[in-house]
């Protein structure tokens, strides 16, 4: 059970993770006419928000260090936030600023960052096996710093996913395999496309624990999350967590979201887990209504000055264009 | 097919209950214990030997917890696939909408509206505790899908089905086989009222979290029903600490420093030295009051936050829900019958006529 002070940190670790995609959808659809039109505006290319699914990442990340290392998926803000990541270096990097975190080279899905360790990428899954090189980089230094993997339900049905957790459970590796499932990938209802309803299930057939968090709830996350991550960082193996997570907002800005109702989208809204969670704290003490205020107030404060940083950055000169890229 | 119960009476409609949950045995004590995982493949599995079970008796209707795992229509298509398949009249029980524990009793009130004879739980004492929620007056057969397992038989699936659907056609025939369960009544004003089967723990969390409980530094007070130093969790502290007799079925468990060491089974594989201020028996009716800050923790799962000055009145009360002890329907159906079972080769369908 975290102490009221990681009560109140996860509270804002998601606040600030709302506030910033909030903020971003704004910026994201200025001059998109029509909205599918991602070359257009100040932030190019396509955009992948996570709203709903910050408990995931505030649990887990509460236990972390800036040393431990976190793959992440195409909607990774919310992980890259609560795992330290500099908002303002991200919000140059989505806008394909010269002072973003990649030079303005990667956009929003392909947040990189030495310190804290993060990672991310584009293609689904590709996060899961580079988790596993972490911790197997890890062991072999002797460094007792784990890696996380985030990744989607959609992703565990990818043969990457099977193989990662093969080696790292052979291995022995301190890897936490964190599963969002928030029961679409991109369109696809989860049950069209999966064969089984929990994928913590599939921990039992490479021998390592599965735990299934049904609720979305921080709390839940962050003591699961702790097991796991204290159980990685002795050297006692990996372990997979899912948790049952909403993704409010379509797959990408300007998705119609023509494969789920408006009935559906409404109670995701109504079961917003930043505003349960924060009715939770107000009832028990931890957070009263005026503090919750206040930090909405300072991460809205926080997030427009790394907007503003952004707009303001230059972009990279064209003649830079074959620097900080492999090929 | 197995024939008639002696002195069936036969009935128009048997009606049996079948309530699977698919997410027990998934939470961190898979992490912090040797709690084993059940994957959906097993559960399937058992749901489709309790089935094969209830239909060796004919004429027998199944109604089920239609939860989102699908785990009897997956354990019906399971039955059909054999070389030998096998009919049953299986369907969804009505009215049974929601998530979770909530779905579960409204699916055991629909049971009982059904007038189901008895319910196959196949889950943890959770999944128990929400039955008998729904329906206070069910004969549970209950089979272990949980983590600790207080309240379920070791009784093989399909034995259970086919002691479950023998009661259902005839249950005065195998009245000796059931006998009432305690449960506790917990009361805490302006709250709903609380039921739980096995025990209700005062713990220090003050957040229902991963609901489970595991660490035992933070447990404060427990009330067992029983106690039985062979299971693991709070009813094996009991049975350890000195299980309840019949005079007083209830253990009152009071956890701390100074006072009696114990090392007993917490979880799966966890022996833990717990060191308990108090132990006394309680009996029927006997008020006991626990007090906040603490989260309420009723068979095994945090679920009722206590904040400071708010009380829980709790007492054990001897109406809980039936057991239906399967092994005594068996020798009690074959001791009534000479002729062996007949077998026939019939189609598996998931409707009824």
């Amino acid at each position: 059970m975290p102490d009221d002070a990681v009560l109140r940190e996860m509270h804002r670790q998601m606040v600030r993770s709302r506030i910033f995609e909030e903020t971003l959808v704004g910026v994201y659809m200025e001059g998109k006419t029509p909205a599918f039109d991602i070359a257009a505006g100040p932030v190019p290319g396509e955009m992948h928000l996570s709203s709903g699914q910050e408990p995931v990442a505030a649990g887990v990340c509460a236990h972390l260090r800036p040393t431990d290392a976190v793959t992440a998926t195409h909607r990774p803000h919310h992980q890259a936030l609560a795992h330290g990541v500099d908002m303002k270096k991200m919000a140059a990097e989505i806008f394909g600023k010269e002072t973003g975190l990649g030079h303005g080279k990667g956009g929003h899905m392909h947040l990189f960052s030495k310190e804290p360790a993060f990672g991310c990428s584009g293609i689904v899954g590709e996060g899961i096996p580079t988790a596993v090189g972490h911790a197997l980089a890890f062991k072999k230094m002797g460094r007792d710093d784990i890696a996380v993997a985030f990744f989607g339900e959609g992703a565990a049905n990818q043969g990457a996913f099977h193989e990662s957790l093969n080696l790292a459970a052979l291995w022995g590796l301190g890897v936490v395999f964190v599963c969002e499932d928030n029961a679409w990938a991109i369109s696809v209802a989860k049950e069209k496309a999966t064969a089984i309803a929990n994928n913590s299930d599939r921990a039992a057939a490479y021998g390592i624990p599965g735990v299934l968090i049904p609720d979305n709830d921080p709390v839940a996350v962050y003591e699961a999350a702790g097991e796991a991550v204290a159980r990685a960082r002795r050297g006692a193996g990996p372990s997979l967590i899912e948790v049952k997570t909403d993704r409010l907002l379509g797959h990408f800005q300007g998705d119609a979201q023509a494969y789920r109702t408006a009935e559906q989208i409404a109670e995701l809204e109504d079961r917003d887990a930043i505003r349960t969670y924060e009715a939770r704290l107000a009832e028990s003490g931890v957070l009263s209504e005026e503090q919750a205020a206040e930090v909405w107030a300072s991460c809205r404060a926080e997030v427009e000055e790394a907007i503003a940083f952004a707009r303001s950055s230059p972009a990279p000169a064209p003649e830079a264009a074959l620097e900080h890229v492999f090929a | 097919m197995v024939g008639p119960a002696p002195g069936g009476r036969g009935r128009l409609m048997t009606v049996v209950g079948l309530v699977t949950h698919s997410g027990a045995a998934q939470d961190v004590r898979r992490i912090t214990s040797l709690a084993r995982t059940i994957d959906v493949h097993e559960r399937v599995n058992v749901t489709a030997r309790v089935l094969a079970g209830m239909a060796a008796v004919p004429g027998v209707r199944v109604l089920y917890l239609d939860e989102p795992t699908r785990l009897v229509e997956r354990a019906l298509a399971t039955l059909a696939a054999l070389p030998e398949a096998t009919t049953i009249d299986a369907r969804p029980a009505a009215g049974a909408e929601g998530r979770g524990a909530e779905q579960t009793r409204r699916a055991a009130a629909a049971l009982a509206g059904a007038e189901a004879a008895c319910v196959v739980t196949f889950g943890g004492d959770g999944t128990n505790r929400a039955v008998a929620a729904g329906w206070p007056d069910a004969v549970i057969v209950p089979l272990a899908g949980g983590t600790n397992n207080a309240f379920a038989q070791p009784v093989d699936p399909t034995a259970a089905g086919l002691a479950a659907a023998l009661y259902a056609e005839d249950p005065d025939a195998f009245a000796a086989a059931v006998r009432r369960a305690p449960r506790w009544l917990i009361a805490v004003p302006g709250r709903p009222r609380e039921t739980a089967l096995v025990d209700v723990a005062l713990v220090s969390d003050e957040w229902v979290g991963a609901h489970a409980v595991w660490d035992a530094g933070r447990l404060i007070e427990a009330l067992v029903a029983g106690g039985d130093p062979a299971v693991p969790g709070l009813a094996g502290v009991a049975g350890m600490a000195g299980p309840a007799d019949a005079a007083a079925p209830g253990v009152h468990l009071r956890f701390g420093r100074p006072g009696r060491r114990v090392l007993a089974p917490l979880g799966p594989g966890r022996l833990t030295p717990l060191w308990l201020r108090e132990t006394r028996h309680v009996g029927v009716g006997e008020p006991v009051t626990m007090r906040g800050p603490g989260t309420l923790a009723l068979d095994g799962e945090r679920e009722l936050v206590l904040r400071a000055g708010e009380e829980a009145r709790v007492h054990l009360s001897a109406d809980g829900p039936r057991v239906l002890d399967a092994a005594a329907v068996l020798r009690a159906h074959a001791r009534g019958r000479t002729e062996p079972p007949e077998t026939t080769r019939r189609r598996t369908t998931t409707g009824g006529p």
